[in-house]
């Protein structure tokens, strides 16, 4: 359906998006998650048609976006992180308006409008001025307006940021829904967990390169189990190691000369009984620490939401 | 047939704002104020306290050149926000995705602009018509100058929309729209007589610019258009040496404000185009 191969973006020279490669399969929701600043809303709209990318190919059921950007507009439908909305107009001519942009002929519109006002949840509002609308109801007319004209893919850039908490619920209902409607769904946040129930699969990106991508279990499953520790040591290398063979929650030990690398599963109590454990022995230590690993470093800023 | 959704949508959106109507009632009232200024004044300083036809052909011109500096004055404020409007607003990528092409986006809000002006210039024609009532300018000349308005106000509103495209906040469109129209009308002038002191010392070509480099050289300004489009109108023809019409070797008889009409017409279409590429990327 949607595949990004070998995706470049270069601001100047700032590299935003670096070698960043993808693929979603048709009907699948897809959690874009990354600290601020990682390159999702860049990656969102070179794919939307409204950036051109550097290097690398964006392709929608084999056309490349970037050289065809008309013929795939139709099939995309784009709700931005940042958006406005226009005086003195009407819910409902506000989505009029976006039909018209999409050709959609005038006797067809008033079934989708209600329709999507319906999902939406904002029938009731449909006579209201667009700019008196609460930040919540904007942001839901946004997302019915990127569905006006029933679109194959739908990319929605941090649809629940901005809200607060009950909006945010409000928000994250609707989008289940749209799981229903069949569709190839793209969603970013910078919060892990906002996404880890919505979606079917997750991609990680930092510094604009995809350090993790797969189905939401796996990903979650690597993230939370595995921590990577190293440890130091002057002598008694085997009585180490013979310790560390021992404990259930350690794998994939890995010896250099002086050092010692194993994943670890288990929690902080642990890991300083294992710790004392070692010292009892008197292996003489010189370093022992979590070894800061990509992942974790990066688990760390999204599952609090980063700053 | 579908309207364009843009023009739709701004014609609903202007009518329902207070500041069209606000504008258009500022513009009746400065247009009629200024007319029955000069009309009064006509009347004191004839002798007799009297009209004759040649006062009402005055009050004519006076009202005509105040519209004409009304539509130069309103079409940068109507047009240079335009685009940088929807950029600073959030908007413009809202619209750029969608299937309508970057072209109509760009004369759906040129419409809509000058329907405005439209608007008003429609307005005024009860104020001119205290002249018809009084004889003297006949229904084809007003109608030539309702359609030079009409070709100045979408030239004018053009290079608004290119500014407003090429400038991404609204304030420096908008200035750099008067500069522009600044250059226009007296840039244009000051390089005109220029290059007649060049002609005429430098090179002592004693019969100067022929008529037809002159028409070329100066023939864009809006205001000499004007001028041609008044003059022809009352048979006048001060333009005559200003223009060195009487050299005019290969005797081309092509009227100021005939050529001046189909310059504004080439600059609207590339500035249109220029405007259209600039918003496609
Ligand atoms: N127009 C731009 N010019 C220069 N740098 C930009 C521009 N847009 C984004 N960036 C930079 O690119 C990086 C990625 O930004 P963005 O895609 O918005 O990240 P995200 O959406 O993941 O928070 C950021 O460091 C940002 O500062
Ligand atoms: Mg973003």
């Amino acid at each position: 359906m949607l595949e990004i191969k070998n995706l470049y973006k270069r601001y100047g020279k700032f590299l935003a998006v670096n070698n960043l490669s993808l693929s979603i399969a048709e009907g699948e929701i897809f959690g874009f998650v990354g600290p601020n600043g990682a390159g999702k809303t860049t990656t969102m709209k070179i794919v939307a048609g409204l950036l051109k990318a550097s290097g690398g190919q964006v392709l929608i059921n084999g056309i490349n976006v970037i050289s065809h950007p008309g013929k795939l507009r139709e099939k995309i439908g784009y709700m931005p992180d940042f958006f406005g909305v226009y005086d003195n107009l009407k819910v409902d001519e506000y989505m009029d308006f976006y039909a018209g942009m999409y050709k959609i002929p005038y006797k067809d519109r008033p079934a989708i409008i209600d329709n999507l006002l319906e999902i939406v949840d904002l029938s009731h509002k449909r006579d209201a001025y667009v700019d008196s609308l609460s930040r919540g109801m904007k942001q839901r007319l946004c997302l019915a307006r990127s569905l006006i004209h029933d679109p194959d893919i739908l990319i929605l850039d941090e649809p629940a940021s901005g809200l607060d908490p009950r909006a945010r619920i409000e928000m994250k209902e609707i989008l289940k829904q749209l799981r229903t409607l069949g569709k190839t769904i793209i969603i970013s946040s910078h919060i892990l967990p906002e996404l880890a129930e919505l979606c079917t699969s997750i991609g990680i990106i930092e510094n604009g390169q995809m350090v993790a991508c797969g189905k939401v279990n796996e990903i979650m499953q690597q993230l939370t189990h595995k921590r990577i520790i190293k440890i130091r040591l002057l002598d008694k290398m085997e009585e180490l190691i013979r310790i560390l063979q021992e404990q259930p929650d350690i794998h994939n030990i890995f010896e250099k000369t002086d050092e010692v690398e194993f994943e670890f599963d288990g929690d902080d109590i642990r890991l300083s009984q294992l710790l004392k454990q070692i010292m009892e022995k008197d292996v003489l230590l010189t370093a022992f620490h979590e070894k800061e690993g990509n992942l974790e470093d990066i688990f760390m800023k999204i599952t609090k939401g980063g700053e | 047939m579908m309207i364009n959704p843009v023009l739709r949508r701004e014609l609903k959106t202007k009518l329902r704002s207070w500041k069209a109507p606000v504008l258009l009632m500022v513009y009746l009232i400065i247009l009629t104020g200024f007319g029955g200024l000069v009309l009064l004044l006509t009347l004191y300083t004839s002798y007799d306290n009297s009209f004759n036809p040649q006062d009402t052909l005055t009050v004519y011109v006076l009202l005509a050149g105040c519209q004409m500096g009304l539509i130069i004055l309103l079409v940068p404020a109507l047009t240079a926000g335009t685009i940088s409007g929807e950029r600073e607003r959030q908007t413009l990528d809202l619209l750029k995705v969608t299937k309508i092409s970057s072209f109509s986006i760009i004369m759906g809000k040129l419409l809509a602009s000058i329907s405005q002006i439209m608007l008003m210039v429609l307005a005024s024609i009860p104020v001119f018509s205290i002249i018809f009532i009084f004889g003297g300018v006949s229904l084809k000349n007003i109608a030539l100058l309702f359609l030079y308005y009409i070709v100045i106000s979408i030239t004018l509103g053009s290079v608004g929309i290119f500014c407003s495209t090429y400038f991404r906040k609204t304030t420096v469109a908008t200035v750099v729209t008067y500069l522009f129209i600044l250059i226009f009308c007296f840039g244009s002038l000051i390089v005109y007589a220029i290059v007649q002191e060049f002609v005429y010392y430098i090179f002592s070509y004693s019969d100067g610019l022929t008529y037809f480099q002159s028409v070329l050289l100066i023939g864009g300004n809006p205001f000499l258009g004007f001028l041609s489009v008044i003059e022809n109108q009352l048979g006048t023809d001060t333009l005559y040496y200003f223009l060195n019409a009487h050299n005019n070797p290969l005797n081309i008889n092509i009227k100021l404000w005939q050529f001046n009409l189909v310059f504004n017409c080439l600059v609207s279409v590339l500035m249109i185009f220029l405007s259209v590429l600039k918003i496609r990327r």
